[in-house]
């Protein structure tokens, strides 16, 4: 893999030699991957490559087959049953779909982690709730199922709940999957004020290039489940490697 | 076959550990309790009461043979108590609540949801598995009670109308004929029939994996193999509770003599 850019502050992120295999096949290859705190990456690279596995793996819900994942100096693999679940905690994901609790409604979606996991009160978990679905600007969509909202407000209300518990990380997956450009541009928007607000690392996974480049410090392609290239949007926008060209260019 | 029976153990042992560790909310226990009960109330009510009226009419000829028609209430009973009524709730919850949980899991499965809880620091076990467990194991208790009562109604409205039984003549030999090891057996039966039901049903939808048609498959396999596992839970069980009241009586017995 090759790095561009020169070095990062304080990595909170790093992956050393991680593989993945299900089955026999292996969907990540040998991935190498540093990411500073405060710092915005976006993980580019065709469909089906291993861009949602590899953000997956950084969430601590798949095990790597080899390698090492390190969150905030500390080695997963070392971690005990309570470390990791404090890792958990520090870790905010948004989903492809969204994975909203269709049961609930969006003010219980967002109060679930801080009832479940923290055991705050109802009456405190509402109050944190209702702000930050203030700040994703569903206050009036409180009472509503997610079913009964648009598919960019379940967006943002993953993005509320994924903010729950106030993480220092925040994965996305595909933030903007199935949205048209107006509210893809929203999301992104929301997305950069939420990272700049609260100082948080972000892992972007995005298709879309404009979208990637206009979120991104630093921007990471993957083919066939290996880490090719990482750099600032200048640096990947000029790399010579015939699959990065042609992806930014749109071509198979 | 044998290694998804080995998984689904493991899955059991692992719900079984996150129980002892962490405990479970009770309020999500109280309304998964409440919902299994109301799901399957009014059909367990109407299966228990053809139960009784099915024993009723296929006793009749037997002890109207040998002039007993005044057995006909306990007899029924004691068949619906000791073996009809427990498979038959398991069947019930299997056809409603088993493939419903399984179909629920699965689906939260597929839409990453129970990865939500997971990356939310909660803990899927806790807040799905353990509740809907608890609640299907509860639950089959009150709806045996309740297929009972219905399966004695059936059997005295069918003893009147069919067998010309008078309805004081049908209970009166209901305590005698079903004693403790009758409902012992039932209950015993009741609560193996549920633990396997509850794991086989959480466990395939825990498990789901590949979209809806995962979800269906899930659903299908819960149904086969609840089947499946209860008829043999039922033969296990049946040994089990015979050779155990056998000791118990010989017990009973010698300690008379004595």
């Amino acid at each position: 893999m090759q790095r561009l850019s020169a070095t990062i502050n304080e990595p909170f992120i790093q992956l050393a030699g991680v593989s993945l295999s299900i089955d026999g096949v292996r969907y990540l290859k040998d991935i190498h991957l540093a990411v500073g705190r405060g710092e915005i990456l976006a993980i580019m690279g065709p469909s089906g490559e291993g861009k949602s596995l590899l953000l997956k793996v950084i969430a601590g819900l798949m095990e790597p087959t080899a390698g090492e994942v390190i969150i905030g100096g500390k080695k997963r693999s070392d971690a005990t049953t309570e470390e990791r679940r404090e890792q958990g905690r520090r870790t905010g994901m948004l989903f492809q779909r969204g994975a909203l609790f269709d049961s609930l409604t969006a003010l219980e979606n967002v109060s679930f982690p801080q009832v479940e996991t923290l055991g705050r009160g109802r009456a405190q978990s509402d109050a944190t709730s209702h702000s930050l679905l203030e700040a994703v600007g569903l206050s009036e969509a409180a009472a509503r199922y997610p079913s009964e909202i648009s598919g960019g407000m379940q967006k943002r209300l993953a993005i509320a709940r994924a903010l729950s518990l106030a993480p220092e990380l925040i994965l996305y997956d595909d933030p903007t999957a199935g949205l048209d450009p107006i509210t893809s541009r929203k999301i992104i928007r929301l997305i950069k004020e939420l990272q700049q607000r609260d100082r948080s690392t972000v892992v972007v996974v995005a298709n879309e290039t404009a979208r990637a480049f206009q979120v991104a410090d630093r921007l990471a392609f993957v083919f066939r489940g290996e880490l090719v290239v990482t750099g600032t949007a200048e640096e990947t926008r000029n790399h010579s490697d015939p699959r990065v060209a042609k992806f930014l260019k749109g071509q198979s | 076959m044998i290694a998804d029976i080995g998984r689904c153990f493991l899955f059991c042992l692992e719900a079984m550990d996150v129980l002892r560790r962490k405990g479970v909310s009770r309020r999500e226990v109280f309304h998964q309790i409440w919902r299994v009960t109301i799901q399957s109330l009014p059909t367990t009510a109407m299966a228990g009461f053809f139960v009784g009226a099915i024993m009723t009419v296929q006793f009749t000829m037997q002890v109207e043979m040998y002039g007993a028609l005044g057995y006909l209430g306990g007899l029924s009973t004691s068949a619906t108590v000791r073996q009809v009524g427990p498979l038959l709730i398991a069947f019930m919850l299997s056809g409603k609540v088993g493939a419903y949980t399984a179909a629920e899991l699965g689906t939260m499965r597929v839409t990453e949801q129970i990865d939500a809880i997971r990356c939310l620091g909660a803990n899927p076990f806790q807040e799905l598995i353990l509740p809907r467990m608890i609640a299907i194991i509860v639950s089959s208790f009150a709806l045996l009670a309740a297929g009972l009562l219905m399966s004695i109604a059936g059997g005295v409205t069918l003893g009147i109308f069919f067998s010309g039984i008078n309805p004081d003549e049908y209970l009166r030999h209901i305590p005698t004929i079903v004693g403790w090891p009758s409902i012992a057996t039932g209950l015993f039966k009741c609560i193996a029939f549920a633990i396997v039901l509850a794991a086989i049903c959480t466990y395939k939808g825990y498990t789901a994996t590949g979209g809806a048609r995962g979800v269906g498959r899930a659903v299908v396999q819960t149904a086969v193999a609840t089947m499946v596992s209860l008829v043999v839970a039922d033969w296990c069980t049946s040994l089990i509770a015979d050779a155990i009241v056998e000791v118990s009586l010989s017990v009973f017995k010698s300690g008379a003599a004595l």
